[in-house]
Formats: structure tokens, C-alpha cells, sequence
């Protein structure tokens, strides 16, 4: 069975990176190897987002999504996140997951409700650094990495827009 | 009232569906309302007439009184179903549907007011002998008078304001440090959310069960009840996981909470579908906690277990026909369970998540059902409720339901925004959902975040996507797909990659 070129994707989650070569096969299935072990993969799209995977005989449904190299897939019920990157993102040095965002947005339309962290202050990777209603609800907004609150763009009562700056998180 | 021929839906989402449907069942023509965004939202596409009400925002269109009885009366509709939620629990609207001339489908305004003042309804809840928990009668303004109370029921007291509801303004305070600020704080989200300050103070149930019980009351002072449902699985105070009938009470206690819902109903000449919700403590003592004056969001258990449609009693109600049943017929028939299908991140605290649905596959099959108010290629909004539907399974046994739950919940898929659908999974499988010993504090007690992901990740979603990115990578490169097997689905694959190509 002839065999068209390996893609190589690097997937770096957390603290480590796994290795994917993904070889499409003459017949429509496609070699997979995670670092090292490889598997024959029957993979169909059954919709514009929905692949259908035979592994070994088990069936698997996922759904894609995708932000340049990272892919969202829908995997029993829960979005995962996986960043690809083949040689030609490596070179472009979009290597790589950093310490985190560093600029906090609104994600929805709503109005500040309290500030819990102030200009100069420490704040660790999860801590609470605002409170915004949105929906009926109050919505903490934590902060997307370590470091020192930089800026904060707003003050409490404020109305803010989707994707309005609201802090800065900084080393 | 007479016959209703054309009904003006003065709501949106998932429960303007329902209603339209049972309209449509019952020959009755149905007017929609929609905001901007709501052009093209599934209520506004099924009814037989819509209209614009305006821009977004609900306090500028769902909210408008005198816009909707503008509406109605260009449409000619000679009733007013308000749904859930917006306006259908104000008085001022319901009285206004009527000096338009109109039947407002629902209980008269002076029952929607006297049970939507938790002062009022305590006091006609007292003298109607329904059991309520010990706390003071009235609202409380001054923080002396709430330290003396506290010491007559003692800790630990729940601070509720006035005017509240959905959770707003409501404080537990265990012990005497606490009070101060318990106190400061209920009063300060009280005042912001409804613009009073005053709370009362109740005796806290500790580890309560929500156990709620739906009753019909029709023009003619027939009431009946349709049995409870348990609504114990609740985040922030919001249900999420509901079912009928409830392990929690045996059934002497179900007859006695039915008995004392017929009469809290009596007690506000109530008519229409209601439903008294009651906390229920370990040892199966009820308390009223309130009444909703309109129809639920989980309705659909009660439906499933009695058979009757509710929604159409509310129809048929309004338009002066007696009740569909007796109570001697009304029998609970199996059991079934809602899970609330939420645009919202249970790993993210919850976090509400909108976006665009780009992919919708809704469950079917045996003892399934889905009240949906969403489509494939809708935008989910933030402006609303984040619901998007709600699954119910109906099973012979409460293990049947549970089984057949999961097995709907593993066929919805709803790729767009994050929805609670793992998080639903979570709480069906585990040990005290199963053996039943809930309550209202399930939740914030048992649930992390990262209990949702398998340990060491999921190559599935890993070979999925490096697959899907190779297919990308050979359209883009315009490679052209092989002949044979791969070349249908290849076509296919080239849909994904031009997609994320524009959006990437």
C-alpha cells in the first residue's frame, strides 16, 4: 500500500511534549504514532466538525474546532485543547505554551462589580482579581498567570464590552 | 374569558417552544416576540406570527409592558402567556394583560402579589395552617432587632432579602461572629438588586432537600396537585438536575405535602399551574419556602410521571374549562429525571459560555426528550439565560431513568459553546446521586472542577485532532485528494480546513 509523507506535530501539554506523526495510507486510513507506538486509524468525517475513528475496532466520535494550532475536539462530552505544531509553527518560534495570558478581557458583556487585587500587588495563576456581572450572575474573573497586576483598566459600576481590556498581569 | 384563538407568548428560548407547541396542538395560533438578536432564534421561527420588541437588552424588550399590549393588540390575540421568568411573576403585568381586555394565562395579579411578597405569603401561608420555618414575620430593618430574633431560633439563620429571589441577597450565618457581616452583606446585594434593604431571618435547615409540588386550580375553585418533584441538585442556589418523584419522602409524607399545596393554593384563590416549593429537613419535616406563581422550567418531570400536559391545562385553564383530572386520577406512573442543558463552563466556577452552536446533535430514542430553544448555526447570546435546553429520560424505575439519562447525555453533542454536559454525567454516577442522599449543598460539597477530566489525558482527542490537522495541512498545500474510499470524505475534509482556514 503506498504511503503519502509523515506530518510531524509537536503537542506540548503542561510540562511535558508528545510526539505525533500522523501518516495518511493510500487506502484513506492514516498511521498514527504517539511517541513511538503507532496504530492504524479508520478516520471518516461524518460532518463538517465530526470525525468518526475506528481504533482497533472501537468506535470514537470527536468534534473539532480550530484557533490556528490549537485545536478544540469534543471527547465524551469535554472540550480538550490541543496545541499542534508542526515544523513550519516551531520555526515561527510559536513554540511552546507560555506561563499564561497576560491581558485580562471581558469574555461578556457586563459591569464590574468589585475589584479583589490592586496595582502592584502579587497575585498567583487562578486568584480572583475582579468580580463581573454578566447573565444574572456574578463571575469571578481570576487571573491567567502569576505575576504582578500591571494595570486594571476599570473601576467598580463600570459597564465593559466583550473583549474590553480590564487588567494586566505582568512579572 | 370564552375561547382563546390566538395566544401572544410574552417570553423567548426553550419555554416559548413549549408553548407554542402546546399551542399548536391545541389549534391555537401563537404571536411571538423577539429583541434584535432574536431574529432568527428558534421561538421566533415557530410561531405562526412575531414581532419585534426591540433592541437586546430584556429591560428594553421582553421587559416592555406597553410594547408587548402593543404587540398583542396589533395581532390580535386575545391572550397572554408569560412563561417563566421575565414578566411572569409581576403583578403589574398581569393586571395590566386584563384591563387590556386580554386573558392573561395565569393566576389573577392579587395572588401573584400576595405570594410574591415573602412577608405577605408567610402571613397567608400561617393562617392557612401551612407549616413554615421559624423566623420573623416581618421584614427587619434595624440590626438590633435581627440579634434579638436570632437569639429566640438560634443559630445557624439564613438572612433573606425582602425582595429577593434566584439566590440574591441571601446570607447563612452559623455562628455569632459571623452576624455582623453576614448581615452587611445581605443588606448591601439586597439594596443593589432590588432596591431594599430589609431582610428577614429564618431558622437555616441544615442539609435541606428543595422537594417542590405542582398544582392546577382552574375558574370554577377546583385546585388539585400533581405530586412533588426534587430539585435538591443546585449550584449558587439554581436547580440543575430534577426529578420526579423523590426518594427523600415515603408516602405518607408525599399525600401530606400534597394535601397542604392544595391548600396553600386555595388559601390565594389560586388558578392556573403553580407550584409550592418546600424544604424538606432529614427528618422529613416540610417547610414552605415560597410559591412560583407561573410554570417551571421542570415542568417536563411532572408531565412525564402524571401525563398530563401542563402547559396545555394552562391553555385550556385560561379559557375556562375545568381541570383535565381529578385527583383521585392523578397517579405518579415511573420516574423521570431533567438535567438542564446550560452555555456555561463547569469547569470555569460555572462561568457562563456563549458562542456560536456549530454543531447540535440532540438525543432521541426511547423515553427521551429534549425541550430545546436552540438549532445548529444559532449564536447563543449573552444577554440571556444561558439554557439551551432541557433533557428529560423517563424510566419504569428510578435506575432505568438514570441509565437511560447517561445514555442520552453520551449522544448530546453541542460543539460551540461549553456546556454542563460532562458535568451532568459527573453528578448521575455518583454514589450519593445513586443511593439518593442529596441536598441542596451536593455540590459546593462534592464537586471539583478537575474531576471531569481522566487522568493522563485522552488520545482520542489527540489523534482526532492531529488527523484533522494533516488534512488541513494537505488542502492547504492543495493537494489533491486521492481516488477510491478516501475521496468522499476527503471533499468533506476540505470543508474543515477552508472553515478554519478563514477563521484561523
Amino acid at each position: 500500500m503506498a504511503e503519502g509523507r509523515p506530518y510531524t506535530y509537536q503537542s506540548p501539554a503542561g510540562d511535558q511534549t508528545r510526539t505525533v506523526v500522523v501518516v495518511p495510507r493510500e487506502d484513506g486510513r492514516y498511521e498514527v504514532t504517539i511517541d513511538g507506538a503507532t496504530r492504524t486509524v479508520d478516520a471518516r468525517a461524518t460532518g463538517p466538525h465530526t470525525l468518526s475513528l475506528l481504533l482497533d475496532g472501537a468506535q470514537h466520535e470527536v468534534h473539532l474546532t480550530a484557533k490556528a494550532d490549537v485545536w478544540t475536539v469534543l471527547s465524551n462530552g469535554l472540550a480538550h485543547h490541543v496545541t499542534l505544531l508542526d515544523e513550519r509553527a516551531r520555526r515561527a518560534g510559536r513554540s511552546k505554551q507560555g506561563p499564561g495570558d497576560k491581558e485580562i478581557r471581558a469574555i461578556m458583556p457586563g459591569k464590574v462589580v468589585a475589584l479583589l487585587a490592586e496595582v502592584g500587588h502579587h497575585v498567583e495563576q487562578g486568584q480572583g482579581v475582579l468580580v463581573i456581572e454578566a447573565m444574572k450572575m456574578e463571575n469571578e474573573i481570576k487571573a491567567p498567570r502569576t505575576g504582578t497586576v500591571q494595570e486594571i483598566r476599570v473601576k467598580p459600576g463600570q459597564a465593559v464590552e466583550a473583549g474590553e481590556l480590564l487588567a494586566v498581569i505582568d512579572d | 374569558m370564552g375561547s382563546i384563538r390566538r395566544v401572544l407568548i410574552a417570553n423567548r428560548g426553550e419555554i416559548a417552544v413549549r408553548v407554542i407547541r402546546a399551542c399548536r396542538e391545541l389549534g391555537i395560533e401563537s404571536v411571538a416576540v423577539y429583541s434584535d438578536p432574536d431574529r432568527t432564534a428558534l421561538h421566533t421561527r415557530l410561531a405562526d406570527y412575531a414581532f419585534h420588541i426591540g433592541p437586546a437588552a430584556a429591560a428594553d424588550s421582553y421587559l416592555q409592558i406597553p410594547k408587548l399590549l402593543d404587540v398583542a393588540k396589533r395581532a390580535g390575540a386575545d391572550a397572554v402567556h408569560p412563561g417563566y421568568g421575565f414578566l411572569s411573576e409581576r403583578a403589574p403585568f398581569a393586571r395590566a394583560v386584563r384591563e387590556a381586555g386580554l386573558t392573561f394565562v395565569g393566576p389573577s395579579p392579587e395572588a401573584i402579589e400576595a405570594m410574591g411578597d415573602k412577608v405577605e405569603a408567610r402571613r397567608r401561608m400561617i393562617a392557612a395552617k401551612v407549616p413554615v420555618v421559624p423566623g420573623s414575620e416581618h421584614p427587619i430593618e434595624s440590626d438590633a432587632e435581627v440579634e434579638k430574633l436570632v437569639r429566640e431560633i438560634g443559630f445557624p439563620v439564613m438572612l433573606k432579602a425582602a425582595g429577593g429571589g434566584g439566590g440574591k441577597g441571601m446570607r447563612l450565618v452559623h455562628e455569632q461572629a459571623g452576624l455582623a457581616s453576614g448581615l452587611r452583606s445581605a443588606r448591601s446585594e439586597a439594596k443593589s438588586a432590588f432596591g431594599d434593604d430589609r431582610v428577614y431571618v429564618e431558622k437555616a435547615i441544615i442539609r435541606p432537600r428543595h422537594i417542590e409540588v405542582q398544582v392546577l386550580g382552574d375558574t370554577h375553585g377546583n385546585v388539585i396537585h400533581l405530586y412533588e418533584r426534587e430539585c435538591s441538585i443546585q449550584r449558587r442556589h439554581q436547580k440543575v438536575i430534577e426529578e420526579s418523584p423523590s426518594l427523600a419522602i415515603d408516602q405518607k409524607t408525599r399525600e401530606a405535602m400534597g394535601a397542604v399545596a392544595v391548600q396553600a393554593a386555595k388559601a390565594v384563590d389560586y388558578v392556573g399551574a403553580g407550584t409550592i416549593e418546600f424544604l424538606v429537613d432529614q427528618q422529613r419535616n416540610f417547610y414552605f419556602l415560597e410559591m412560583n406563581t407561573r410554570i417551571q422550567v421542570e415542568h417536563p418531570i411532572t408531565e412525564m410521571v402524571t401525563g398530563v400536559d401542563l402547559v396545555r391545562a394552562q391553555l385550556e385553564i385560561a379559557a375556562g374549562k375545568p381541570l383535565p383530572v381529578k385527583q383521585k386520577d392523578v397517579v405518579q406512573r415511573g420516574w423521570a429525571i431533567e438535567c438542564r442543558i446550560y452555555a456555561e463552563d463547569p469547569e470555569n466556577n460555572f462561568l457562563p459560555a456563549p458562542g456560536r452552536i456549530e454543531v447540535l446533535q440532540v438525543p432521541t430514542g426511547l423515553g427521551v426528550r429534549d425541550d430545546s430553544g436552540v438549532y445548529e448555526g444559532f449564536e447563543v447570546s449573552t444577554f440571556y439565560d444561558p439554557i439551551l435546553s432541557k433533557l428529560v429520560a423517563w424510566g419504569a424505575t428510578r435506575e432505568e431513568a438514570t441509565q437511560r439519562m447517561l445514555r442520552a447525555l453520551h449522544e448530546y453533542v453541542v460543539v460551540g459553546p461549553t456546556v454542563n454536559v460532562a458535568f451532568h454525567c459527573w453528578a448521575l454516577r455518583h454514589p450519593r446521586f445513586i443511593k439518593g442522599d442529596i441536598d441542596t449543598g451536593f455540590i459546593a460539597s462534592e464537586f471539583k472542577p478537575e474531576m471531569l477530566r481522566p487522568e493522563g489525558g485522552d488520545d482520542v482527542a489527540l489523534i482526532g485532532a492531529a488527523i484533522a490537522a494533516t488534512e488541513r495541512a494537505r488542502s492547504r498545500n492543495g493537494g489533491a485528494p486521492s481516488a477510491g474510499a478516501a475521496s468522499e470524505p476527503r471533499s468533506r475534509w476540505l470543508e474543515i480546513g477552508r472553515r478554519e482556514a478563514l477563521r484561523g
